[in-house]
Order: structure tokens, then sequence, then C-alpha cells
């Protein structure tokens, strides 16, 4: 085969991303070149990218499972899922966005950096390189500084902006040491290199290795110990950013991690106690942070860092249980839906956010209501909501792999949990008005509501979607 | 040349201690930059050695050396632009003072 | 004169140019009238009115070259590896370094229309 046929082969496994480059590029041209009153007209082209990179996506699903790029990046059904649901997500907030920005000057660009976010989570669910994480990972880091800080006289927004740049670089920094170490003990940066020079005995290098690139993991996914920043960006942040930011590049986190832990030797490291544990101590503090909460965004912060301490049970068993990819993924499919329709409601309530403000909205807006108490039973677990299933397949996969007790942990968390989400829906429900409960507008509902009905349909119809996830592959090499 | 790979190993993890130990003590937003990017130096050592030393790792080893050069430097200049941007709003770069936001 | 070429040279360079000054200065006439006229006070600009005091202190802003600076002249490092395979990759590399630059451009641009190019 020649150089160049190689080449033309492996541009075609790379097709998404090629059209959210070249998309990212011509929304930020649309803006430079755009009048301010015709700024918001980037939403439209950005959205019209990602449902063209999500169409590609869809159109690749039948394809083979191979390896791509020098054993860099992997075409599998894993990572088009994961695609899928990054994109989709970016469809969401791009409607959340539209409306929310719609009195912003100058926003075109904030379009180009939403699309650029994406493609960074999706690189990073395609990557099996150390380099190809790196690179990922600050792509999908860097943007999302940047997006939280997006309303730079906003004060809140800029604190919760430093807090995630903080712990970001600091997690980022960490990571980096431990790809020095695997690089260093493997010999090479694949996955599949790792998977083939790492010594199982490898001693405290590599564990000391495998633990850094794990915090660096759990910096993206929002978990133990690098959680803090969720909670503040959730609060913090532009409401649609905040929407983003903890749920697509958690997509991509997740990913990595689960190629990650099935590269290393079996039992080297010990990396399935480490996980177990980071799960347990995850979902716990989330959901004892939110006991109290008083604030509506913050409170779906912390419930999205237990909610990660959930998914990480599917992290735990894979490599032994068949049924762990098919539970990752649909853990992600339930988790994004559901939290992309919780901060629907938040933007759609134009940011008000204060538990006092949500007193009574049953009564004035009953439809936006029901979008909360959908995506708020799906966290519990409810069926026939997709969380329900969700919670299923991940209790029964920690049970096969021999981790009951952390099925019973979570199962404890998930009674818990129960209180403070009924300690938003109760008011909500039974509450006095205080006054009229203005809203944003049609995009911003649609795509609200849009997420709330996917919640419901996936949930009811189930099936497929677990057959189409558990014929998905998760190859290194 | 004449030391071993070990040596340099130990000093990029001092490096990176360092640089660890500054970012947690520092209350200056400005002086936690600073260690990010004495922490990086670390892991750049580390990586420059294995390359040096293992001939194997040589051109691996100046390529992820580059990206982690790119990489630091991007993270630094998105750090400074959040730094300016929330300074002119609470006009101090300590960060125990931004605590707008609580439990 | 042979052993001291270039020093002869270039003291001769040094009291030439000393000596053109001297001579302006005192060829050069004095005012005439100590009254100038407002006009005549204000600092030369060239020809426009100085829009503030000579003394007027201003803030160079130099973070924001600063930052604009980190984040073009770190993405060349990329052009090290790309020009050691330059020769044997040829045109493809073209292509790519040439994709890489494109977009960095505009990023440049974008930098200019958002003024961040603009003293002060």
């Amino acid at each position: 085969m020649t150089g160049q046929a190689t080449m033309a082969t492996m541009v075609t496994d790379v097709l998404p991303e090629i059209v959210l480059v070249a998309g990212g590029v011509l929304v930020l041209l649309y803006a430079l070149l755009a009048p301010r009153r015709l700024q918001g007209g980037a939403a439209v082209v950005a959205m019209l990218v990602a449902v063209a990179a999500l169409t590609v996506a869809l159109a690749m699903l039948p394809g083979t499972e191979l390896v791509t790029f020098f054993g860099t990046y992997a075409r599998d059904r894993t990572a088009l899922w994961a695609k899928i649901i990054v994109l989709a997500a970016t469809v969401a907030v791009i409607g959340l966005s539209a409306p929310w920005f719609r009195r912003d000057p100058r926003h075109g660009e904030y379009y180009t950096l939403l699309l650029f976010s994406s493609l960074g989570a999706i690189l990073l669910a395609g990557a099996t390189d150390l380099k190809e994480l790196v690179v990922a990972m600050l792509l999908s880091s860097a943007t999302g500084f940047v997006l939280s800080a997006y309303h730079r006289r906003s004060s809140q927004a800029a604190e919760a902006a430093i807090k995630y740049y903080l712990i970001g670089a600091l997690a980022n920094s960490a990571m980096l040491f431990g790809v020095a170490l695997l690089f260093g003990l493997a010999g090479s940066t694949t996955l599949g290199g790792l998977a083939a020079g790492l010594p199982s005995d490898g001693g405290l290098a590599l564990v000391i290795g495998v633990g850094l690139v794990v915090v660096g993991l759990a910096f993206k996914i929002g978990a133990v110990p690098a959680h803090a920043w969720v909670p503040d960006v959730a609060q913090g942040a532009p409401a649609p950013v905040a929407a983003f930011v903890t749920t697509v590049p958690k997509v991509g986190g997740f990913i990595f991690l689960a190629r990650f832990v099935i590269a290393l030797p079996p039992d080297a490291a010990g990396w399935q106690p480490l996980v177990a544990v980071l799960a347990a101590a995850t979902m716990t503090l989330g959901n004892l942070a939110c006991l109290w909460q008083d604030d509506l965004r913050r409170l779906l912060g912390w419930s999205a860092v237990s909610q990660t301490g959930y998914g990480l049970m599917a992290v735990v068993a894979l490599g032994s249980s068949d049924l762990a990819v098919p539970a990752l993924l649909f853990f992600l499919l339930a988790y994004v839906l559901g939290n992309l329709a919780a901060f629907g409601v938040v933007v759609e309530l134009r940011g008000r956010t204060a538990l006092a403000d949500v007193a009574g909205i049953g009564e004035r807006r009953p439809a936006l209501t029901a979008a909360l108490a959908i995506s708020f039973l799906s966290f519990i677990g409810v069926p026939p909501l997709n969380g329900f299933v969700a919670k299923l397949l991940l209790f029964l996969v920690a049970i096969q792999v021999g981790y009951a007790w952390l099925a019973v942990a979570a199962a404890v968390n998930t009674v818990v949990s129960i209180f403070y989400y009924v300690r938003v829906l109760a008011p909500a429900y039974f509450g006095r008005p205080a006054g009229t409960v203005a809203v944003l507008g049609r995009p911003a509902a649609s795509a609200t509501f849009a997420a709330a009905a996917a919640v419901v349909v996936t949930g009811v119809a189930a099936e497929p979607f677990v057959a189409a996830f558990a014929a998905a592959g998760l190859v290194i090499r | 040349m004449s030391q071993s790979l070990d040596a340099y190993l130990v000093l990029s993890g001092i490096l990176f201690a360092i640089g660890t130990f500054g970012f947690l003590a520092r209350r200056n937003a400005i002086s936690m930059l600073m260690s990010i990017e004495l922490m990086l130096n670390g892991v750049n050592l580390a990586i420059v050695a294995f390359g040096a030393f293992l001939p194997a790792l040589n051109v691996d080893a100046s390529v992820i050396a580059l990206l982690v050069m790119a990489v630091a430097a991007a993270e630094a200049t998105v750090g400074l632009a959040i730094v300016m941007a929330i300074y002119r709003n609470r006009r101090t770069p300590l960060v125990d003072e931004y605590d707008a936001m609580r439990q | 004169m042979v052993a001291l070429g270039p020093l002869a040279v270039s003291f001769a360079v040094f009291v030439a140019g000393f000596a053109v000054v001297l001579a302006s200065w005192w060829l050069g006439g004095r005012p005439r009238s100590p009254a100038q006229t407002a006009p005549e006070r204000v600092p030369f600009g060239g020809g426009a009115d100085p829009r503030v005091h000579a003394w007027n202190r201003y803030h160079v802003r130099y973070y924001s070259m600063a930052l604009i600076f980190l984040a073009f002249d770190m993405e060349m490092v990329f052009m090290y590896p790309w020009a050691v395979v330059f020769v044997r990759e040829g045109l493809i590399a073209m292509v790519e370094m040439g994709m890489f630059i494109t977009i960095l451009l505009l990023g440049v641009l974008y930098a200019w229309r958002e003024r961040a190019l603009e003293w002060a």
C-alpha cells in the first residue's frame, strides 16, 4: 500500500473530528466577519456543524473496529457512541446557549470554544496513546476554563474559572508526571505498548505512575480527589456552560479511563481496589455535600460528583465482566441526558438558582417542573426512567466482579440521595409561588424538553440501546 | 553524561516536589502558576533523561518533551488570562480571598 | 597607521560625528524672540496636536502583549520536528503545516479584530 492510500483511509477514520475542526474554524470566521447584531447567527452555524458531525459518527457505526494512525487512535463502537453522546449533548447546549447569550454583543467565538471543547472530549474517548491523552486533556480543559469565565464582568464566573483552572492545572501536571513515568517503564506511549511493555512487578514507580494518571482523569470526570471544581463551576459559570462542562468532558474522561485500565497488566498496581475506593469516596462525598444545599446549581454540581461515583463502578468491572462496557455507556447516556435536562431547567428559569426561587414553579410552569422532576427521578433511579436501567447495570457488574460492598455503598447512597432531590421537588410542587416565573425562550425550552423526553424514551425502550452498547468493543491495539 | 539515569530522575522528582509544595503553600495566583511551570519542568527533565539514556526512546522522548512544552505554554496563557479577569473583579491576586461561593 | 587601522578609523568617525554635532549647535541660531506662540510651545508631533500632556503617565499593558506572544510563540516548537521530516514527507508535510498555520493565522486575525493588538 502506498503512503497516500494509507493516509486517505486514515483520514476517513477521523471524519467527525475533521468536521468539528473545520466547523469550529468556520464559526470563528463567521464571528470575525459578522457585525454585532448578527453574532447570534454563529449558534446556527455551530448547530449545523455539530449535527453534521453527529450524522457522520452515526454513519460510521457499522464499520470495522480498529486502531488507526499508527496505534494512537481507536475507531471502535465505544468511541463512536461516545462521540454520538458528546455531539448530541453539544447540540442541546448550543440550544441552551443561544437565548442565554442573546444580549452579549460579541459572543460568536463562544461557539468555536464549545465545538473545540467537544472535540477535546471526543479525542479523549478515542485516544489510545498517552501523547494523544495529553493533547486531548489540554484541548478539553483549556476551552473549559475559558468557557467558565465567559461572563468576564461576573465575579462569580471568574472565581469558578480560577478554581477550575488551578485544580485542573495541578491535576494535569500530576498526570504528565505519571505519563513520563509510564513512558520510561514501558518504553512506549501507546496503550498497546503499555499492555505489552509494562512490567507487572513495576514496583513503586508503576504504582505512582498509574495513580497520577488516574488523578488527572479524576479531574476530568469530577471524581475524588480532584472533584472540588464541580460545584463551583456548576454554581458560578454561565448556566449553559455549567451544563456542558459537567457532562461532555466526563464522557471522554470515562472512556479513556476504561481504555487505560484494561491496558494495565492484570493486578498491576492494584488499580481495581484503587478505583473502587475512589468510587465509594466520590459517591459518598457528593451525596453528603448535597444534603443541606440551598442553591439549586450547586446541588446539581455535587449531585454530578456523586453520579460520577456510581459510574466508576463500571470501570472497576472492566476486563472482568462483559457487561462493564455497556453499563458504562448506558450510565454515560443516562447521566448526560439527565444533567442536561436539569441544567436546562435552570437556564430556562434565567439562571434563578436559590431554592426559594423554585418554590411553586409547578403551578406556573408545569412542563418545566416536570422536566426537573424527570431528571431528578432519573438520578435517583426510579423506573422506567433511564437512570433506573443505568443503576441496575452498574449494580449488576459490581456484584459480578465481587465488589458487592461497593454495590451496597451505592444502594445506601441512593437512598440518602432521595432526601435532597425531594427537598427541591416538594417545594416546587407544593410551595407557594413568589411571583411570576420569567423564562428564557423557545430554543432553551426545546433543548430542555428534548433532553427530558430522551430520559424517558431511553428508559422505557432501553433494550435496543443496551444491545447496541453490548456490541461495542473497546480496542486498544 | 557521566551520571546515571537515576540521578536525573531523582532531580526531576525533586523539581516536581518543589513545584507541588509551592503550589500548595503559596496564596498568590501568579506564584501558583510559576509552581505549575516548575512541576512541568520536572516532568520534562524526566522525559528527556529517558530519551538520552535509552536510545530506543530517543525520538519518542523528544516529541513528548515538545508536547509538554506546548501544553505548559498553553496552560499558562489561559491561566494568566483568567487571573487577569479575576484581578479586574476583585483587585487581589490572593486565592484564599476568592471565597464568594461556599459549600 | 597600519597597525592601528580599524581603531584609527573608528576614532576618526567618532571625531567627525562629534564635529558635526558641535558645528550644528554653533551654526544653528538661537531663538530670536523668547516669546513663542502657543502652537510653537506644544511638543512636536509631526504636525498633529498632542492629545495629552507630554508628561502624562500611561499604562503600557505589557501583559496583554505577553499573553498573545505566549499563545502564538510556543506553537512554533512544532516546527522543529516538522523540519526534521520535511524532506522525507515532502508535499504532505507542507500541506499539514499549512493547515496548522492557517488556523493559527485565524487566531491572530481574531486577536486583531478584538483590538488586542492595540496599545493602551
